[in-house]
């Protein structure tokens, strides 16, 4: 669907600055279907890439290849896309429901389908309460809601989300992660951006790496996981009153089993040891 | 072209909830007393002073709001992110840069509307007689002040905020002080400043074309194809200036 090919940006703030290369020849592919996880440490790259992805900023290098199922031209394309950039501060003096009718007449979406699309995006993302009020009332986490609705209304086939989590209660999370992984489920491909490493394990199949500007892993999830795992398990028992964690090589486990039975120890827990996303990730940074 | 106006609508809307829109009625407020005071200083002819006064503070007023809304059109949507949102649905940057500046210029034909109507109410309440040339005096004060904000959204999108606002109360001083420039002994006899200021002519808006009040204030009558040729002259430079604001826009790095 989206494919990037040798992608790399310079920056310079002032022409007497040194120029540093906030993307360094980026190439992957995002499949129809898949929901990626876009990590990154803060100022890894995460937000330029969107930039060039959305045609806001342009690359010194390399290419942004979209597939025919998106459209043609760029105003098509982006007609298939939903964006929602990180804690956006919508409009102050319009209510919700006007910028929500402001969205949908520029995606050219007749009035009838807006006013539907409004009623049940609001209810479905909580905010139908607060829809006629002006958004300068909002707090964040309702103006990320909005911006979220905002970024559905259009039916896209394609959803960019910068950080859709950050500044969101646990609630929301939960509820836009759910909302992400029903989209995903019908067909909607996701692209978003965390820098949170457990958001992503949970809800993404694939996932984008990048630090400082470079490429480190591009897969899905499960594989990363088998890669990374050891051949480790956990035993947890209790022998002669005494609580015992122990780490057992796989082809150990049969034997030190037995041991245990005929030691007539209480055996807590068996477990193979998996590491998770976020240790990985350590991992691999080092 | 309907992106425009929905852009402009909904901009519209915005803006007229603002607080932009609580100050022009302190400043319409502002501008009754000051006439009054002015006009009271005045022995003998009030209503003039009046009227001196009332344009002039009205088109000061309209060239502060055009070039602090020009130069802030774009930085605070980027920095409020709905520009992001926004250009990413199925609209071209220039639609949505002419939409912005459509809206955004409503709050100058209201100030032009409500302040110039006043002004004209004390100078008809202070005994002066109503002349139709005043109605062209708001258009062009309205019309300068359409100049102004689009070179303030140019000088935004080449520099900073801060930068734009210098550059554009640059311009406003170069427009209107250009035919008198030209006309002193050094320029006319130095081929340098002579080559310059046919240059800046030719770049710079002819902004002192459009300051009628003289005409008003010593009952001058001028022709109407003039005035015409004035406003044409003005609508194509405005025109021309958007297609450039607009081409700077298209290939901008919204970084």
């Amino acid at each position: 669907m989206i494919t990037f090919n040798h992608v790399s940006k310079k920056f310079k703030y002032h022409f007497w600055d040194k120029e540093y290369l906030a993307l360094d020849d980026i190439s992957f592919h995002i499949k129809e279907g898949d929901l990626v996880g876009f990590l990154g440490a803060n100022g890894a790259g995460k937000t330029t890439l969107i930039k060039i992805l959305m045609d806001f900023s342009r690359q010194d290098s390399g290419v942004v290849n979209f597939s025919k199922s998106l459209g043609h031209d760029l105003l098509t394309i982006k007609a298939a896309i939903g964006y929602l950039p990180e804690r956006a501060y919508l409009y102050p003096h319009l209510t919700g429901r006007e910028f929500l009718q402001f969205m949908g007449e520029i995606s050219e979406i007749n009035k009838t389908e807006v006013a539907k699309s409004i009623d049940y995006w609001a209810d479905k993302m909580q905010l139908s309460y607060a829809i006629d009020r002006r958004i300068k009332s909002y707090s964040k986490g309702m103006q990320q809601r909005l911006g979220f609705v905002s970024a559905l209304m259009h039916s896209p086939k394609f959803l960019v989300l910068d950080e859709p989590l950050s500044g969101l209660d646990p609630v929301g999370r939960r509820d836009f992660k759910k909302i992400l992984k029903q989209l995903n489920n019908d067909g909607v491909t996701i692209f978003f951006s965390s820098h949170i490493v457990s958001d992503v394990e949970e809800i993404c199949n694939k996932v984008v790496f990048i630090e400082k500007g470079k490429l480190i892993y591009e897969g899905s999830i499960d594989h990363l996981l088998v890669e990374h795992s050891n051949d480790l398990y956990l035993f947890k028992y209790i022998l002669d009153g005494k609580l015992i964690i122990n780490h057992v090589r796989e082809n150990d486990k049969n034997q030190e089993l037995e041991r245990l039975i005929s030691l007539k120890a209480n055996i807590l827990e068996v477990e193979k040891e998996k590491p998770n996303l976020e240790e990985i990730i350590y991992k691999i940074k080092k | 072209m309907n992106h425009i106006f929905i852009v402009a609508k909904y901009t519209f809307i915005d803006v007229y909830r603002s607080k932009v829109m609580n100050s022009l009625f302190f400043l319409a407020a502002g501008l009754v007393a000051l006439t009054y005071v002015a006009s009271e200083f005045a022995y003998g002819a009030p209503a003039k002073i009046a009227l001196d006064f009332g344009f002039g503070i009205t088109s000061i007023i309209n060239i502060m709001l055009a070039i602090f809304i020009g130069a802030n059109i774009l930085s605070k949507e980027i920095e409020q992110k709905t520009l992001y949102m926004i250009i990413s649905r199925k609209i071209s940057r220039s639609s949505f840069l002419i939409g912005k500046i459509l809206g955004l210029s409503s709050v100058l034909l209201i100030n032009s509307i409500t302040m110039g109507m006043l002004s004209i109410f004390i100078y008809v309440f202070l005994g002066g007689v109503f002349q139709g040339l005043m109605i062209w005096a708001i258009v062009f004060s309205l019309t300068e002040a359409l100049i102004i904000l689009l070179f303030s959204v140019l000088f935004s999108l080449v520099t900073n905020s801060t930068m734009a606002i210098i550059y554009s109360v640059g311009l406003f001083i170069v427009g209107h002080a250009l035919n008198e420039t030209s006309k002193i002994f050094i320029v006319k006899t130095n081929m340098f400043f002579k080559y310059v200021i046919e240059l800046s002519f030719f770049l710079v808006p002819s902004l002192y074309k459009l300051n009628l009040k003289d005409f008003l204030l010593y009952k001058q009558s001028i022709d109407l194809n003039y005035l015409l040729g004035i406003q044409f002259y003005s609508i194509s430079y405005m025109c021309a200036l958007t297609i450039f604001i607009s081409l700077i826009f298209k290939n901008k790095n919204l970084d």
